[in-house]
């Protein structure tokens, strides 16, 4: 590794490479990420996320590169990157067989510690995510928000320097989303970096401080969300139309209403422009459109999807053919 | 999750200052008893697999014992429960691979896995708590199945010493089976397709073994495959340990069985115990 210049970075990977077979995994991934800070990992399925945070996490060992987490080298000092990381997984890693209170005491002895402090330890995890209730049920009855809490809680039995989340909300109703976000909100105010990998937008921009956008096993865009949404153009409007024969009419309105080129989906019935202020441009297409004699079936703004956020950064869309490789 | 409890979480690291147990030989030793508790209470609440494995020598000891009695006697074992009782043991040590290797399989393909491998802790002592918990489990089995014999009129005829020395060889039989089904599990894809390995390699080995039947009462061909049957030693030796009639044979493997049983247990155990270790360390790396 070179000379750091500047405090030892939480995580550093440096052309990472992980190949399945023929399957390129991983293909010269470099990442950075500050202590204290919120990274997110944003890709599609099969982007090579989750082969990411495995291979930082010591679970996979890299084919090329090399990445280290505070220094330490997650292949030749594995124990020691073990010793000071939390990992929670898109499914619920704890036993199925076990309760609440069990997992989290069992997991608290493998991390080292004495049965009376492992005890203590689940007696405050079980308390800080709410599961005092059902601790002594089996977790294979619990709900899915109910698992990702224990889940999390496991992580945090070390009091990780540094917390991997992968997808840590994927499948999970809103409310739980929400306690999710919350729980990883209050770990980072207390120091912890957090990693996380999420396919959806909204979840970068809400928890992290600074995203990279993941391409077959390779970062293609890195900043801060607000640097990521100015390079994709920021929020959308969009107008459906009755009958496609008025597409070209409303898009030649919306064009000189909002002083923009919109484009036009037609398959969709769609005329789409950028919004770079929400309320002012729906305000004025919407003025624009009263009284056109358009038949409009829809408008409205929103914010840019995955996919187009893969558009904008690839000029392709984002692989769906290949979203059952395993990542 | 109420926001206010939140904010007692504390910093990262500050936990690492309290005393914790460092990697070593005394972590891995508690690691292992820890993944050992974790087994039993595996068993306790999931008992269907090991209550099957039991099951079915008890139920077969009962059936030939009461049931087929001195009609299935070959000649040569007046006695049959005597002879019986040996055998159903050895047996019931060779269904065990099954469980081993199911539980081997069922743990690497479960997510939890992956929490193990990124912790702190010896991976290998997964594989200690196992062969742990599977020879407990193996030790129960075969104080059950003696309790059964004793019930059937089965006796150790020559002494504690001798009796405690022929539970030595079925438990050492034992451990080269739980070695080798731990090789099994670490093999085979899924928990599923290990009994469908297991069984149909199982049921030959202890029927072409002088488990039930001496040699010459079988097809010239095959005899000398149940006299070279590495159980067939094993029965042989637990039947001379017990002070239990043996089947007249002047066949090599039977004149030394004790020799040949414990040699065979030995040297399974010394090859696939470290090729088990390293095939589990080389998973999904």
């Amino acid at each position: 590794m070179s000379e750091p210049i500047e405090p030892v970075a939480a995580i550093r990977a440096e052309g990472v490479g992980k190949s399945y077979g023929a399957t390129r995994a991983l293909d010269g991934l470099d990442l950075t990420v500050r202590a204290g800070t919120v990274y997110g990992l944003l890709g599609p399925n099969g982007a090579g996320k989750t082969t990411a945070v495995r291979v930082l996490a010591t679970l996979l060992r890299p084919d090329s590169g090399r990445a280290a987490v505070h220094g330490h080298d997650v292949v030749a000092q594995a124990d020691r990157v073990r010793a000071r990381i939390g990992l929670t997984g898109q499914y619920a890693a704890v036993d199925e067989l076990l309760t609440a209170r069990e997992n989290l005491v069992m997991f608290a002895r493998l991390y080292g510690y004495p049965d009376r402090v492992a005890r203590e330890r689940a007696e405050e995890l079980l308390a800080r995510f709410d599961l005092v209730g059902a601790a002594d049920r089996r977790a294979d009855g619990y709900s899915g928000g109910m698992r990702r809490r224990l889940d999390l809680a496991v992580s945090l039995l070390q009091d990780p320097d540094v917390l991997f989340l992968d997808e840590p909300t994927t499948g999970l109703d809103p409310r739980s989303r929400l306690q999710v976000w919350e729980s990883v909100r209050v770990l980072v105010r207390a120091g912890t970096t957090v990693l996380l990998t999420t396919q959806y937008l909204e979840e970068a921009d809400r928890l992290a401080d600074r995203v990279a956008v993941i391409d077959r096993g390779r970062v293609i865009a890195e900043g801060t969300p607000n640097d990521l949404r100015s390079r994709v153009g920021g929020d959308r409007l969009d107008v459906v139309v009755r009958d496609p024969a008025d597409l070209d009419a409303v898009a030649d309105l919306l064009g000189r209403a909002l002083g923009v080129r919109p484009t036009i989906d037609a398959a969709e019935q769609r005329v789409s422009a950028p919004a770079a202020d929400r309320m002012d441009t729906l305000t004025r297409a919407v003025r624009a459109l009263d009284g056109s004699g358009a038949r409009v079936a829809d408008v409205g703004v929103r914010r840019p999807s995955l996919d187009e956020v893969f558009l904008a950064l690839t000029g392709s869309a984002a692989p769906a053919d290949t979203a059952e490789v395993a990542a | 999750m109420s926001s206010a409890a939140h904010t007692t979480a504390p910093g990262p690291g500050t936990l690492r200052s309290r005393p914790r147990r460092a990697a070593g030989p005394r972590k891995t030793w508690s690691d292992t008893l820890v993944l050992t508790r974790r087994n039993l209470r595996h068993m306790a609440r999931d008992p269907f697999e090991p209550a099957i494995a039991l099951t079915m020598p008890v139920m077969m000891l009962l059936l030939f014992g009461f049931v087929f009695g001195e009609a299935m006697a070959p000649p040569g074992a007046e006695d049959y429960p005597a002879y019986l009782v040996p055998a159903m043991l050895a047996m019931v040590m060779v269904y065990g691979i099954a469980g081993t290797a199911a539980g081997i399989a069922r743990d690497t393909a479960r997510e939890v896995m992956g929490r193990f491998r990124s912790m702190p802790m010896a991976p290998v002592s997964l594989l200690g708590a196992r062969v742990l918990s599977d020879m407990l489990r193996g030790a129960v089995e075969v104080v059950l199945l003696l309790g059964v014999g004793l019930l059937l009129g089965w006796r150790a005829e020559d002494g504690a010493a001798s009796a405690a020395g022929a539970v030595g060889v079925l438990l050492l039989f034992r451990l080269a089976l739980v070695c080798l089904g731990a090789l099994l599990g670490l093999v085979m894809p899924t928990a599923d397709s290990v009994s469908m390995v297991v069984y149909p390699l199982a049921f030959p080995l202890t029927m072409l073994s002088t488990s039930f039947l001496p040699a010459q009462a079988m097809p010239a061909a095959l005899a000398p495959v149940a006299e070279w049957n590495p159980l067939s030693a094993v029965v042989t030796a637990t039947r001379e340990l017990f002070g239990n009639p043996s089947l007249p044979s002047d066949a090599w493997p039977a004149q030394h069985a004790l020799a040949l049983a414990l040699a065979v247990s030995t040297a399974v155990v010394l090859v696939a115990a470290p090729l088990a270790v390293r095939r589990f360390r080389s998973l999904d790396r």
